[in-house]
């Protein structure tokens, strides 16, 4: 069991919304570490280990997309959500299939952040607890131990016209 | 049909053609009854079986009359008295007279059926000549209706003509009225041969191609049957034995001519081939004619698209755009309602900044997009009066230096002398205020530099950063509307700075280019008018890192260079 407040790492080229969401990390306590572009980023989790990853996709150096690529080499990556401005299906699916966890449009409520982070964290950190608490087709993937199954978000918000679909396109 | 039987009535003027029914009874009546319908060969046998007889004929009564005549004594008494006889002689009067009828009627018979036959067979070579116009025209209707490309058209067209016609070389011309001249679009003529006779360009009035385009009227000439015309239409030295050209003409507008050349010798083209390359002329157009219709309407279309596509990748990068600030605006105020009671001090008024800036940001969009309509509206009004370019630029550079990467930009080798131009002041800064937002934020960390120089009559201000600099596919569009930085570097605006920058520079007569390595930075350079009053009284001013230096009518080479 991971301890209940995730280390936040918080990647954005807007200073201004680095200063709002530290404000609103800082105050439900939890640690939080910055970067302005996708170097920064890939560096500070190399070196700091953080537990979630809030990662904007429009980044000068390297954005966001190659952010998720550099990750999914990794061993043992935190879990990532996605602010981007873009709504497209396509860009979802993009992040989707880069392996990020969850995909927020922005402009978005700090507060509902803050509630999907923590559901995020917690999803890695206790699968079969999850598991239990979610409906019966929920599945794990034996190789990784990690449920397959993304949030309901995913599926409610993000793709909302290829819930049918889902299945077929789980990695795994 | 008419023009059928004018063909076939040429070669036997006033004769119709004659049926089968009418034929077969004279050629009974000649002695032919073995044939239904005979055979120019089997007249030619009975008409030589009828001259054997004949000749036979007169060979035997020849013999009797000089027999009877000189050597009757020879003969037995009772021939004598028999040969001697007046009725004798009557009787082979008779005969004779009687078989030389016979003859002479069968002749009349196999003349009429030879005749017959020789108009069958001029209607058949008429009706197969027919037969292939109406190939060829089909032939080409179909290429109009499956092809759309116009040149593999009228390539069908030209073909065509010279199988027809049995050319050796043929050519279509369209005329461009501007010019006044026709040039080949299509042409069977191999063009590297020094053999060709087909000229790429005439001018209308030249040659044959272009008396018929000024004429409009077909034109055929024959070294043969009409030298001094041929001599006058083709250069005496050219292979051409004879040529025709017919006049494309679509609604009472000529646009251009089909002709074709016969340099072999052999067959001559003759009032008929110009008549059937008319009507191919008829077909090639409407082809072209066609054609023109639809490329102008594609091209139509396609701009409209292209507009269409800019607009809404506009909309889009637009509420894009518009998303980022509201991110900070809508989280700051969320943030203050829900923890404002808790915060310290210093982050409420941290957050308040947050909510003022990004509004700010919010409304420069939005003055952008009110800007660049404006300018497309043609509303933009700018003044010219004299400008002093050392404080103005000064002055933009001082208001960055208050902003968050402002102590980034340089104000490079202020000049000693005062630096005026002729220009809208607001729109000076505006200009200078985009590039250097513009290279502050895509440079990177690294510094940026704004110099001032003069060369000859301009005065040259240059904003330059050592960033990534612009990759070479994308500088040809870098101040087109709504274009945007590359994706790859996630670093996007709406689109619209440089749009602008472009517009303003050149609505004060100015200029404005970019030159870029890619990994060394960028540098934007404008011009605008000098004031000369102005700068011949201080003279020209010497800048620190110019290559041009005490310039007062030189060329500028250093920003020649530089033009991208």
């Amino acid at each position: 069991m991971r301890s209940a407040k995730p280390r936040v790492l918080i990647v954005d080229d807007e200073p201004d919304i680095l200063l709002m969401l530290r404000m609103n990390l800082e105050a439900e306590g939890h640690e939080t570490l910055l970067a302005g572009d996708g170097e920064t980023a890939l560096r500070r989790i190399g070196e700091e280990r953080p537990d979630v990853v809030l990662l904007d996709v429009m980044m000068p150096v390297l954005d966001g997309w190659g952010v998720l690529e550099q990750l999914s080499l990794m061993q043992d990556r935190p879990r990532v959500i996605v602010l981007s401005a873009k709504s497209t299906e396509r860009d979802i699916h993009r992040a989707w299939e880069l392996g990020a966890d969850e995909y927020v449009t922005k402009p978005f409520d700090p507060d509902d952040l803050m509630e999907t982070i923590v559901r995020v964290h917690q999803h890695r950190g206790n699968a079969s607890f999850e598991r239990s608490e979610s409906s019966s087709n929920v599945s794990l993937d034996s190789a990784t131990g990690i449920d397959a199954t993304r949030p309901a978000s995913w599926i409610d918000a993000a793709r909302p016209r290829t819930e049918g679909a889902l299945s077929f396109e789980y990695p795994g | 049909m008419c023009d059928l039987d004018k063909r076939a009535g040429m070669h036997h003027s006033g004769n119709p053609v004659t049926d089968e029914e009418t034929l077969i009874r004279e050629a009974r009546a000649a002695g032919l009854r073995r044939f239904k319908i005979p055979s120019l060969e089997a007249i030619e046998r009975r008409r030589q079986q009828l001259w054997s007889i004949t000749f036979v004929m007169l060979v035997a009564l020849a013999a009797m009359v000089v027999v009877l005549s000189f050597w009757d004594k020879a003969l037995p008494d009772a021939l004598q008295q028999f040969g001697r006889m007046p009725v004798m002689r009557v009787f082979f009067l008779g005969v004779t007279t009687a078989f030389c009828v016979y003859v002479i009627e069968k002749e009349r018979h196999l003349r009429k059926i030879t005749r017959a036959l020789v108009d069958e067979r001029v209607l058949n070579s008429v009706l197969s000549n027919r037969v292939n116009e109406l190939s060829v025209l089909s032939q080409i209707g179909r290429a109009i209706n499956s092809v759309q490309d116009t040149s593999s058209v009228l390539d069908v067209i030209l073909g065509s003509a010279l199988d027809l016609l049995q050319a050796s070389e043929g050519a279509i011309m369209l005329l461009d009225s501007d010019r006044h001249l026709l040039s080949t679009v299509c042409s069977t003529a191999p063009k590297d041969s020094s053999a060709n006779t087909i000229p790429r360009e005439v001018l209308v009035g030249e040659g044959v191609a272009g008396y018929v385009a000024q004429q409009r009227v077909p034109l055929l000439v024959s070294r043969r049957m009409d030298p001094t015309l041929f001599n006058r239409m083709v250069s005496p030295d050219s292979e051409i034995e004879s040529a025709m050209a017919v006049p494309l003409v679509h609604r009472d507008e000529l646009l251009g001519v089909i002709v074709v050349h016969e340099t072999a010798g052999q067959t001559h083209f003759n009032e008929y081939d110009l008549h059937a390359l008319g009507l191919l002329a008829e077909n090639a157009a409407v082809t072209v004619s066609n054609a023109r219709l639809f490329q102008a309407e594609r091209e139509h279309v396609a701009k409209l698209q292209e507009v269409d596509n800019q607009r809404s990748e506009f909309v889009a990068t637009v509420s894009h755009e518009l998303r980022s600030p509201l991110t900070s605006i809508l989280g700051s105020v969320r943030t203050l309602h829900k923890r404002g009671a808790t915060m310290e001090p210093h982050q409420h008024d941290e957050l308040l900044h947050v909510i003022e800036r990004q509004s700010s940001r919010l409304l420069k969009l939005i003055d952008e997009i009110l800007f660049a309509s404006r300018i497309e509206a043609g509303e933009n009004r700018l003044v010219r009066q004299p400008v002093d370019l050392v404080g103005c630029v000064g002055e933009v550079v001082t208001a960055f230096q208050g902003r968050e990467h402002g102590d980034r930009v340089q104000l490079l080798a202020p000049p000693t002398a005062s630096v005026t131009a002729i220009a809208d002041p607001n729109a000076v800064q505006q200009v200078v205020t985009n590039l250097i937002d513009n290279a502050l934020k895509y440079s990177g960390d690294s510094p940026v530099s704004v110099s001032l120089s003069t060369a000859g009559m301009e005065v040259l201000i240059t904003v330059a950063d050592r960033g990534p600099g612009i990759p070479k596919d994308e500088l040809p569009h870098i101040f087109d509307r709504f274009r945007q930085g590359s994706d790859g570097n996630g670093h996007r605006g709406v689109g619209l700075g440089l749009y602008i920058t472009a517009n303003l520079v050149s609505a004060m007569k100015g200029r404005i280019w970019v030159q870029s390595d890619v990994g060394k930075g960028a540098a934007f350079t404008l011009t605008l008018p000098i004031n000369r009053e102005e700068s011949t009284a201080a003279g020209s001013t010497a800048p620190r890192d110019s290559v041009t230096s005490a310039v007062q009518a030189l060329p500028d080479e250093g920003a020649g260079d530089k033009r991208s």
